[in-house]
């Protein structure tokens, strides 16, 4: 039985050990970069995160079920990046414009934490399944993931090229122009993501 | 029932093992026992609002930023004491102004209320409501109390002795509590701080968190209007007026770079203790805060300026055909009435704006406007006659002056501003008629640029205190006694229509300076639809009637314009196409004289002057030309000194003209662009009607954007004072060459006669 017991320990130790992944760390450099991105649209999202998380002892004994729930809200501005417009673009003569503007696309994507309403009536562990801070992290991160998948359902796209559209029409009647012609680039709005396996803590 | 007690070893070791599995599984240090697995529900994505705005982002801040719990917590009560110190910093301002007022009206407490103090506290306490009912009022007192900066046991005590106390002793109390430091106030603060430290179990509760998120600058053109957007054709530079880059979005969102899975908040160390979501959003509270701390050290607002500037010079260049050298942003129309003061003088343009700006303005920013306003007082508007005007509540109406037209509307105006300010000073002046009878008060103009300073409003405080003196028991006071509150209501009454008074005096003030401005000034005057010029004499042909409210012309002192038609058909007279150079002359002069007023004969004139006239000379006849007044400079074959000096002034003037004109769009006023030639040099060489017309053409082209109209007419005057001296030009250069092919001597200054190689010297190199 001695054996037994010490089996388990070493087996414990070496799961444990196995366990543990390589640290990764992201150098991040702090630096301010020029931009030139004219926003013309600002969307306000709901997103209500919904989830479960399931615990599984010894990854495959089915323990339980606990609950999380919160209201959240993004925010997106959309609109163009004027680094992208060349006088290649731009075709004048006299008092006609005809300008081909870069795709729209999204300038600033904000999923503020100060949005975050926990819904506590729904919210709830269970037995050997407790929801700490960092699962709640992990659900707002799949929840960011679905709202940026999501967005080019939205109509964001439309309605920024019609705003990009007004503003620059204001613009160049301003300076002049009597015939003007935008089109718009074919691009993403956004990169859609695809998570490649769960994500770490 | 003996095997299972001989294997309860056996058993034991199990239960032991179970437990230990359980225990793991719970606590799970590894990870291994429960895999937990986070699944997202489908939940729709709604769209609550998409909003059009105008942003440009011009500079983006990506950065990390370390921080934790404790760091958070502590900060959280630095805050808050910096926010007591600002509530103590004004309680200790407030506490000095009622102490001061509280003793300057011992007078009108009864005698026996300074024997009780208790009542005293209260008419104190009722007097200052705002002060003692503020939450930190008690403890701003005990404190004073403890450390005997107001010497007695109790502020019941210390008001009773306050009211006995001699007019310095209280000048240097007040003083005295002036100097208290804010931090002796601040003690629950460091109390605070020291328990919060020093908490052992406060330490173990610990979240270290590494935020990474961006913060953006750049510019918010949602309150952007015409009037922000300034364009310098002459300099092709693009003024944005009245904008601030900002810092427009600061975030860490729960992925930093999602496709590399790089995540907003990598937590690096959390205790049990301190996994509570409350602790967690201190934490990216505080992050965030760094982080857009971080961005601000790092420039990214000055960055956001200069790359907005570069970016949109760019942008804009690829937009307009001309191209644009340079966009300027201007923090504040101040920055960029700065600018203008500095590069040319302020125009009545300039002062026109200013003027709208200080109305829209003055509400919100009053401090701003008047900053604005005093630094406008040092200065002056210089127009076109060199002359300086101090700036003041009229300047804009400076319009008249330089137009040098007094119009028929400016005649109304002027009438009916002049009838305002008599009604509105009689009124005010007269105390049998209510404030709200009156017709014309100061308006905002008035607020801004004529309010009394504060010596003057405490002058006329104390002046209606005296005025309307009446004694009061203390007790009519607290209850608002209806006596009490009534010469209250006159004192404000009385006030108010003093500081109205002094408005509009000097508005007055001010436009009778205008109306010395205008006398000085005015070329021409419009009365009934006709112009009068006005012309040496016009100081005194324009003046405000003293007892009127009108601008008044004195047709008597105008120069006999009367017979103008009568002197040019004199001239046209048949008879007369073999003239001298004396007809000549006096004909050149009139039309200099006519020229804007009778274009219509002076016109003719100059046909019958260039078809029919000859000039008779000594010894031949010559046709004449805008220069033929010269013949009159030479004798024979002999060029007098006067034809030099002819031929050199002729080449100032148009060198003069030719750099004006070459200023081009933008920076000339029409009056300015239309004075480039002399009247003469009109008459001779104005455009034909084809001509006009496709000047017009080339001028609706040519103008674009804002103030497109007005542009146009001054570019169209451009073209044309060009044409005329092109025009002018090409007589000059045939003369001269014609001076060079005669065999001539010349005589100079000092009577010597010298060759004709030292002439031609002096008449092509001078």
């Amino acid at each position: 039985m001695r054996y037994l017991l010490i089996i388990t320990w070493i087996g414990l130790l070496i799961a444990a050990s196995c366990n543990e992944k390589e640290d990764e760390r992201y150098l991040v450099v702090s630096k301010v970069k020029s931009a030139a991105k004219l926003a013309t649209t600002e969307t306000i999202i709901d997103k209500v995160v919904l989830g479960t998380q399931e615990k599984k002892l010894l990854g495959f004994i089915k323990l339980n079920k606990a609950y999380f729930a919160a209201n959240t809200q993004a925010t997106i501005l959309s609109g163009i990046d004027l680094n992208k417009l060349t006088a290649k673009d731009i075709v004048i003569d006299k008092k006609r414009i005809e300008i081909s503007l870069p795709h729209v696309e999204v300038l600033n994507f904000s999923y503020p934490f100060s949005t975050y309403q926990i819904d506590s009536s729904v919210t709830r562990n269970a037995f050997l399944n407790k929801l700490d801070v960092m699962d709640h992290e992990k659900f707002y991160m799949l929840a960011e993931l679905d709202i940026r998948n999501n967005l080019q359902y939205t109509g964001v796209k439309e309605s920024t090229e019609n705003n990009t559209r007004l503003l620059l029409e204001g613009i160049l009647k301003n300076l002049g122009y009597r015939e003007i012609y935008i089109t718009f680039k074919e691009g993403e709005l956004i990169t859609p993501i695809e998570l490649e396996g769960t994500i770490e803590n | 029932m003996f095997k299972f007690w001989s294997n309860i070893g056996l058993i034991f070791q199990i239960l032991i093992v179970v437990g230990a599995v359980v225990l793991l599984a719970y606590f799970d240090p590894f990870g291994i026992f429960g895999s937990k697995k986070q699944k997202l529900e489908n939940t729709p994505v709604d769209v609550r609002s998409i909003r059009e705005i105008g942003v440009l982002i011009s500079a983006e801040y990506y950065g990390e930023v370390l921080t934790s719990l404790q760091e958070a917590l502590v900060e959280e009560i630095k805050e808050s004491a910096v926010n007591d110190s600002k509530e103590f910093e004004d309680l200790i301002a407030t506490y000095q102004q009622s102490i001061g007022d509280f003793y300057e009206r011992r007078r009108s407490i009864r005698l026996g209320l300074l024997r009780r103090g208790d009542k005293l506290y209260d008419l104190f306490y009722h007097d200052n409501p705002i002060l003692t009912e503020h939450p930190y009022y008690q403890v701003f007192i005990k404190v004073l109390l403890e450390q005997n900066f107001i010497d007695k046991n109790s502020e019941r005590q210390f008001l009773k002795s306050l009211i006995k106390m001699k007019q310095t002793k209280v000048d240097e109390l007040i003083e005295d509590i002036g100097n208290v430091p804010v931090s002796d106030f601040l003690v629950r603060t460091d109390e605070e701080l020291e328990i919060f430290t020093a908490d052992k179990k406060q330490r173990k509760s610990q979240i270290v968190v590494l935020g990474r998120g961006s913060v953006k600058a750049g510019i918010d053109f949602g309150q952007f209007t015409e009037q922000n957007f300034k364009y310098n054709a002459n300099t092709k530079t693009i003024h944005l007026v009245g904008i601030k880059p900002q810092i427009l979005t600061s975030d860490i969102n729960p992925w930093f770079i999602p496709e590399k899975q790089i995540k907003g908040f990598e937590i690096v160390v959390m205790t049990k203790k301190a996994s509570k979501p409350q602790y967690m959003l201190k934490v990216k509270q505080r992050a965030l805060k760094k982080l857009r701390q971080k961005a601000i050290q790092a420039n990214i607002v000055e960055h956001a300026k200069k790359n907005a500037e570069r970016n949109l010079q760019s942008f804009f260049s690829l937009l307009m055909p001309d191209g644009v050298d340079e966009v300027v942003i201007h923090d504040d129309f101040l920055s960029y009435f700065d600018q203008s003061f500095v590069t040319d003088s302020i125009t009545v343009d300039v002062m026109r704006s200013i003027d709208s700006l200080f109305v829209n303005r003055y509400k919100s920013d009053s401090i701003d406007v008047v900053g604005l306003r005093d630094d406008l007082r040092r200065r002056k508007i210089y127009l076109r006659n060199g002359n300086a005007y101090p700036i003041n509540r009229y300047s804009a109406r400076l319009a008249m002056v330089e137009d040098e037209i007094i119009s028929e509307g400016d005649f109304n105006w002027l009438a009916s501003e002049k009838a305002k300010i008599d009604e509105s000073i009689t009124f005010l002046n007269d105390s049998t008629k209510e404030i709200s009878e009156i017709r014309y008060l100061p308006n905002r103009l008035d607020s801004i640029w004529n309010f009394p300073d504060k010596s003057t409003i405490e002058a006329y405080s104390e002046e209606v205190d005296k005025l309307y003196f009446e004694k009061f028991k203390w007790y009519e006071v607290i209850s608002g006694d209806e006596d009490y509150l009534a010469n209250e209501k006159k004192k404000e009454v009385a006030l108010q229509r003093m500081i109205f008074l002094k408005m509009m005096t000097a508005r007055l003030i001010n436009f009778e300076n205008l109306s010395a401005d205008l006398k000085e000034n005015t070329i021409n005057v419009v009365k009934d639809g006709v112009t009068y010029t006005l012309d040496t004499t016009r100081s005194q042909t324009v003046s405000l009637d003293e007892g009127g409210h009108e601008i008044r012309y004195q047709p008597d002192l105008i120069e006999e314009l009367g017979d103008l038609e009568g002197t040019i058909k004199e001239l046209i007279a048949p008879d007369s196409s073999i003239i001298d150079i004396e007809k000549l002359n006096y004909a050149n002069e009139k039309i200099e004289l006519h020229w804007q007023h009778d274009r219509e004969n002076v016109e003719e004139l100059i046909q019958k002057m260039k078809l029919d006239w000859q000039l008779q000379l000594t010894d031949s006849i010559v046709k004449v030309d805008r220069f033929s007044s010269w013949y009159a400079f030479m004798s024979g074959d002999t060029l007098k000194k006067e034809l030099l000096e002819a031929i050199l002034e002729e080449r100032k003037a148009m060198k003069r003209a030719e750099t004006l004109l070459d200023k081009g769009l933008g920076k000339l006023k029409l009056s300015s662009i239309k004075a480039a030639n002399s009247n003469l040099d009109k008459a001779w060489y104005y455009p034909t009607e084809e001509k006009l017309e496709e000047f017009k053409k080339k001028a609706d082209e040519k103008s674009y954007g804002f103030n497109k109209e007005k542009k146009k007419i001054n570019y169209g005057e451009v073209l044309i004072q060009q044409h005329i001296l092109d025009k002018k030009k090409e007589t000059f250069r045939k003369w001269i060459f014609n001076l060079i092919e005669m065999d001539f001597v010349v005589e100079k200054a000092d009577g010597v006669v010298v060759s004709k190689e030292e002439g031609l010297d002096f008449i092509i190199v001078r």
